[in-house]
Order: C-alpha cells, then sequence, then structure tokens
C-alpha cells in the first residue's frame, strides 16, 4: 500500500475522506467485488486505534485558576442574560471573587445553550463548578446517615433517604442544601477516589424536568438522572460515567 | 467618545466571554500534552490565555477554539525556544526525515491482537506522549480535541494535505510503539 493510500484511509477514519480518491483505493463501486482482506484489516486497524485513543487518551483539565483568569484580566463579564440562575446563588457562602466567577460561568452556558435540558444541564454543572470552588462544599460533614438525614429536617419539606455507600467505595462525606427552582433541595455529598459526586434528590414533583436527563455530559462533567420510589435522583461529577453510574445504582437500589 | 470606547470594551468583553473562555480546558490539555508537566502547562496556557486578550481586537469569525489553540501552540514553541538553550531538555521539533518505516508485519496483525494492546491505557498514553512533538499535536488535535482537518491546519499553520500526512503517519508510529512493545522497554531502561 502506498503512502497516498495509507493517508486515504486514515482520512477515511477522520470522515474527511475525499470521495473521488476514495473510488480509487476502493475499485470500482460494486456491491459485489469484495474488499482485499489486507485493506478491511488495516481499516479495522486504525479505527479501533482511534476509538482507543479516543476513550483512554489522557484529558487535562485547566486549573481553576486558569478559568478564572479571564474574570481577572476584565474579560469574563458576559452581559447578564435571563434570571433563572439568580435563585442558585447563595452570597452568604462564597466571596465576591467566586460570586463574579460563577455568575460569569454560568452566563457563558447560558448565551451558549439556552432551552430546554442545556439550560438544566447548565444549571446543574454551574452548581457542581461552586460546590468544587467552594472550600467546604458541605453544609453537614457526616459519613453517619443518621446525621445527615435529620439535619434536613426542617430545611426541606420532604424526608430524602440518605445512606453511605463507603463499603463500595463511595462513603457518604456529607450533606447541603441548594436551591432549585425556589425549593431547597437536599443534596449529598459523596467521594469516590479523588472525585467529588453531588448527589440531587428531589421529589417526582419538583424534578420531573430533570428525570429526563438520563445520562448525559456537559463542560467534561457526567450528567445522571434516574427517577424511582418517588424521588428524582440526579448525579453530577467528573467522575467517569461508568463509576457514577455504579453510584446512582446504589441510590436507587437503597430506596 | 469616552462613552463609545466604553461599549466597545464591553462588547470585547462579551465576545471573548463567549468565544474564547470556554475553552481554556482545550488550551490547558494541549499546553499539557505538547510540554509533558503540569508547571509548564499552567505557564504555557496563562500565557496564551494573556495574548489571546490582547490580540483578540484582531480576532475575525466564531471559530474561539481553533483560534485559542494556535495561540497555545505558538506560545509552546516560543517557550521551547527559550528552554533550548537548556540542551537536557531537548526535542527535534522538526518532523524527523529518517523515522522508521512501519513493517508490513505491523499490518498484518489480527484486529483481536491489536485490541489486547490496545487495553491498556497506561502503556497507549505512554506511546502517546514519546510521539515527536508534531504528530503528538496533530493526533492530540483530533482524537481529545476533535478538530476537524480544516481547524487542525489553521492550528499548526499547514495545508490540509499536510494534516492528513501527518495524522496517518502518527497513527503508524502509533502502531509500531504499541507494537514493539518498545513503550515498556523504554520504561524499565529509565
Amino acid at each position: 500500500m502506498n503512502e497516498k493510500d495509507e493517508r486515504l484511509l486514515s482520512a477515511l477514519i477522520d470522515g474527511e475522506a475525499d470521495d473521488g480518491e476514495l473510488r480509487g483505493l476502493l475499485g470500482p463501486v460494486d456491491a459485489s467485488a469484495p474488499l482485499s482482506a489486507s485493506l478491511l484489516r488495516r481499516h479495522a486497524t486504525l479505527r479501533a486505534l482511534s476509538e482507543a485513543t479516543r476513550e483512554k487518551a489522557r484529558r487535562y483539565n485547566a486549573p481553576l485558576r486558569l478559568k478564572m483568569l479571564p474574570e481577572k484580566m476584565g474579560a469574563g463579564k458576559p452581559a447578564r442574560g435571563g434570571g433563572w440562575f439568580a435563585g442558585l446563588f447563595r452570597p452568604q457562602m462564597a466571596g465576591a471573587v467566586l460570586c463574579t466567577a460563577l455568575l460569569s460561568v454560568t452566563a457563558t452556558s447560558l448565551v451558549l445553550h439556552s432551552s430546554g435540558n442545556d439550560a438544566l444541564e447548565g444549571e446543574l454543572v454551574s452548581m457542581q463548578l461552586r460546590s468544587l470552588m467552594s472550600a467546604n462544599p458541605i453544609d453537614v460533614a457526616s459519613s453517619d446517615s443518621h446525621t445527615v438525614k435529620p439535619w434536613f429536617n426542617g430545611r426541606i419539606k420532604y424526608s430524602p433517604p440518605v445512606e453511605d455507600f463507603a463499603a463500595q467505595g463511595f462513603p457518604l462525606a456529607g450533606g447541603r442544601l441548594e436551591v432549585i427552582a425556589s425549593e431547597p433541595v437536599s443534596t449529598l455529598v459523596y467521594r469516590h477516589k479523588q472525585h467529588l459526586i453531588n448527589l440531587y434528590v428531589l421529589p417526582s414533583r419538583l424534578g420531573a424536568r430533570y428525570a429526563s436527563l438520563k445520562t448525559t455530559q456537559r463542560d467534561g462533567f457526567n450528567i445522571i438522572s434516574r427517577e424511582q420510589g418517588g424521588f428524582v435522583y440526579v448525579a453530577v461529577s467528573d467522575l467517569n460515567n461508568a463509576e457514577l453510574g455504579e453510584l446512582m445504582q446504589l441510590a436507587v437500589n437503597a430506596k | 467618545m469616552l462613552g463609545f470606547g466604553k461599549s466597545e470594551e464591553k462588547d470585547k468583553q462579551e465576545r471573548f466571554a463567549r468565544l474564547v473562555t470556554p475553552h481554556i480546558d482545550a488550551a490547558y490539555n494541549l499546553a499539557r500534552w505538547l510540554c509533558g508537566d503540569d508547571n509548564h502547562a499552567n505557564d504555557i496556557s496563562q500565557e496564551a490565555v494573556l495574548r489571546a486578550w490582547q490580540y483578540f481586537a484582531s480576532f475575525r469569525g466564531d471559530a474561539g477554539r481553533p483560534w485559542l489553540l494556535g495561540i497555545v501552540r505558538r506560545t509552546f514553541y516560543d517557550w521551547h525556544a527559550g528552554k533550548k538553550r537548556d540542551a537536557l531538555h531537548e526535542e527535534p521539533l522538526e518532523p524527523e526525515v529518517h523515522e522508521q518505516v512501519a513493517d508490513e508485519s505491523v499490518w498484518a496483525q489480527s484486529p483481536e491482537s491489536w485490541a489486547q494492546r490496545f487495553a491498556d491505557a497506561e502503556v497507549l498514553n505512554a506511546a502517546l506522549e514519546r510521539l515527536p512533538v508534531h504528530y503528538r499535536e496533530a493526533l492530540v488535535l483530533r482524537e481529545l480535541e476533535d478538530l476537524s482537518y480544516k481547524e487542525i491546519a489553521r492550528v499548526i499553520d499547514v495545508p490540509v494535505g499536510t494534516v492528513m500526512s501527518r495524522l496517518a503517519r502518527a497513527r503508524e508510529l502509533m502502531l509500531v510503539a504499541l507494537n514493539d512493545q518498545g513503550i515498556m522497554a523504554y520504561e524499565r531502561k529509565r
């Protein structure tokens, strides 16, 4: 196989091969004529390599300080649009710097994605970012579900299931309140390896719109939602999808 | 006059936040893959974001991602040129003329035997880290940042045909490395 054909085969994997050139490589267009075994093997090998690279090569995330740099340069203040994020923000928890940084992140998501699930995902991601940036993402720190569960009493209008999954590798770190659609909502914080996971537990009447997110990804965060036994569970983390799914399964089964 | 300047500044800020700020992760990822360590990646991408803000007035269009990544790349090469005096870390920046060409045996392996080798994330990452920088950047832009050939051409400032050859060659070199398990031998020697 000459160099030109090798280039073409690689471009084919990327969906960038020119049709005319491709016909030259593959021969006359005739469905009954099988392609050569060696050509098929090359193609399969290149495609498997490409998939493995996409899946396994490390993706490095910028440190938060770098992400906040545009803000520091005076470049991070897009026009404020919409008001839906105003209710999400609790100024007592964070300093002014955090406040403006978050608004810029949120407003950016708002400009880019303004409707339907996009807005929901953006909302979840900005809450996740906020909890990551916050020195203490937990209002009640305890691995004891019997401490965390009563803490929510009187703070929210329902009683969420709270379980520790330390034995399965997901220790409960504590709980926190978030305000979603101007309703306080219980948030359970779990840790897994180095990752922080926020698990929002809402009664179905409040969380119906989140249930439709199912499994999705946004800005490097994985989001999984499930509805079970009158509650909607929404897990958000930079943890990979498979392991986040494990926690979701545990949470849903525990009920 | 003053008022006009003010709204122009505001417009610039809004555009930057919309077109450039969302791609800071991609910028850091590219810098990290190019230079190979966290500290320098931080310095390089920070410098690149500052440059982007400085040059932003000359930026046209909506493709903020390739534009920012192009700046990251240039910043890396500038940093690298400055580092050259430190001969210890020298890595040739030009594509090598006499690179080993994959012999046909690489292509004769069955997809199953490749599947086994591709399964090891450590080995795969090590192979990518050790690709010569011209091939590494092309592959990172394609597979990790999912840029089109045209966008890659813009970032690394070469014709699309060159992007095509670089990627084909990059993949071939990955296969050679993974086939030889040359990576493992290298790791043992270190």
